[in-house]
């Protein structure tokens, strides 16, 4: 089984942390799965990475499901042509703190082309109302939740 | 003929676009950069629009000397320029009126019109489907609360999205709009939320269909909020399309820049203005 996850930067954040630590645990739990994460930004990570990391460029080839993380890659993961599926993990209400524009926030939210998974139940109650209905909840990158919905 | 203009309040976009498609380019004018004298000698335009704060002696000097006429935005009138009209609000006091007033030149209290999105039209988009929408163009903090408060109401029996020309830090807010998605919002959205009677021209002008907190000629009001939700099951498009011809008839940019120019005796640019707002009727058909 492949799995790719698309951040923006590899920077030290709560974000990029949890998520490389769940990552890992996937990992540990079955060393067949093959974990890629892309990358726009490289840093040095608090946690090794049990995994593969590469440039953004390598998600047009990459042929399993992958996981945006936020509207930036969720609109450049939308457009590329490899994925199998493509799933946007809601970490943040990116339109409601950042200034958006809705008719491009619309479009990848309402998407037929991704999958909505949402980090919390309160989470979901608010995309499903203002966006579309996700496929379920995943908290805070939670690998076990993860594995089930992908 | 050649229009110039300084920039001008919001509110006059349509107007300006009105007069751009009526008679060609407009050419903007950035006081700061380029002095008076010398841009009526490069653009040697035969009217130009001037907001009121944008009035300087060289200004006023100017509007003595050329053939150039002036038409002037604002609720007042500085000493000494004598402008070919004075573009004011309708809501102004009689009193005031009394002061601004002259045989010397005309003043338009200029109404309300439906703005930029009327002559763009945009389409119905079904990712814009939701129940109520509601475009927050008044911010003014004693009258969010209200606001706010019928919204969360509203979200907890449909779908709701709040959209703004600005950023809104809300939970229902959906991003920031404006021009052709603007209309194509009006045109999807199943119920229209307005509140202080602001965005009941453009909607309608889209042909979308709205209930409306002021009591107006074109769509129901409502005091509570059954009054809107009971809209959902019923046909909305008979009355969407009354208002919309209604607002087309009448109440376009078009037609305002056709009452602007025909004050200062420009008939034919006005002429012409009418015809473009009879074309938008013709293209409903």
């Amino acid at each position: 089984m492949q799995l790719g996850i698309v951040v923006n930067s590899l920077n030290i954040s709560q974000h990029t942390s949890l998520l490389i630590q769940q990552l890992n645990a996937i990992k540990n739990t079955d060393e067949y799965i093959d974990i890629a994460l892309f990358y726009d930004d490289y840093d040095i990570s608090i946690f090794n990475p049990h995994f593969g990391i590469f440039p953004q460029k390598h998600m047009w080839s990459f042929s399993g499901p992958v996981l945006a993380t936020n509207l930036k890659t969720a609109q450049k993961l939308i457009n590329c042509p490899a994925p199998t599926k493509k799933f946007f993990y809601v970490w943040d209400l990116e339109w409601i703190h950042m200034p958006t524009n809705f008719v491009e926030t619309l479009d990848i939210y309402c998407n037929d082309k991704i999958e909505l998974i949402a980090r919390n139940e309160q989470y979901f109650s608010i995309l499903e109302q203002q966006w579309k209905k996700p496929i379920g909840i995943v908290e805070d990158f939670n690998y076990e939740q993860l594995i089930t919905i992908i | 003929m050649k229009i110039v203009s300084t920039y001008l309040p919001q509110k006059y976009d349509g107007l300006l676009d009105a007069a751009r498609l009526t008679v060609g380019e407009i050419i903007m004018w950035d006081t700061e950069v380029m002095p008076v004298f010398e841009m009526l000698d490069i653009a040697k335009p035969d009217v130009v629009f001037i907001d009121l704060k944008y009035i300087t002696s060289s200004i006023i000097q100017a509007s003595k000397e050329g053939h150039t006429r002036f038409i002037l935005f604002g609720n007042g009138k500085p000493t000494e320029f004598v402008p070919s009209a004075i573009i004011a609000k309708p809501s102004m006091s009689p009193v005031m009126r009394k002061h601004i007033e002259s045989d010397e030149y005309k003043v338009l209290y200029l109404k309300d019109s439906a703005n930029v999105a009327s002559i763009w039209g945009g389409k119905h988009n079904k990712n814009m489907v939701c129940d109520f929408g509601y475009n927050m163009t008044n911010n003014d903090p004693e009258f969010m609360p209200h606001q706010i408060e019928l919204i969360v109401k509203l979200s907890k029996l449909g779908k709701i999205r709040v959209v703004s020309d600005h950023h809104l830090s809300m939970q229902y807010y959906a991003g920031k709009i404006g021009g052709v998605d603007l209309s194509s919002f009006y045109k999807s959205v199943k119920i229209n939320i307005d509140f202080d009677g602001g965005n009941i021209l453009d909607i309608a002008a889209n042909g979308g269909f709205c209930v409306s907190k002021i009591p107006n000629k074109l769509f129901p009001s409502f005091d509570n909020i059954v009054e809107i939700v009971g809209w959902l099951g019923q046909n909305r498009d008979k009355i969407a399309r009354q208002a919309q011809r209604k607002v087309l008839a009448a109440d376009t940019c078009y037609h305002r820049l056709a009452d602007m120019m025909n004050s200062i005796g420009e008939t034919e640019v006005g002429s012409k203005a009418l015809k473009r707002a009879q074309d938008l009727i013709c293209n409903l058909e």
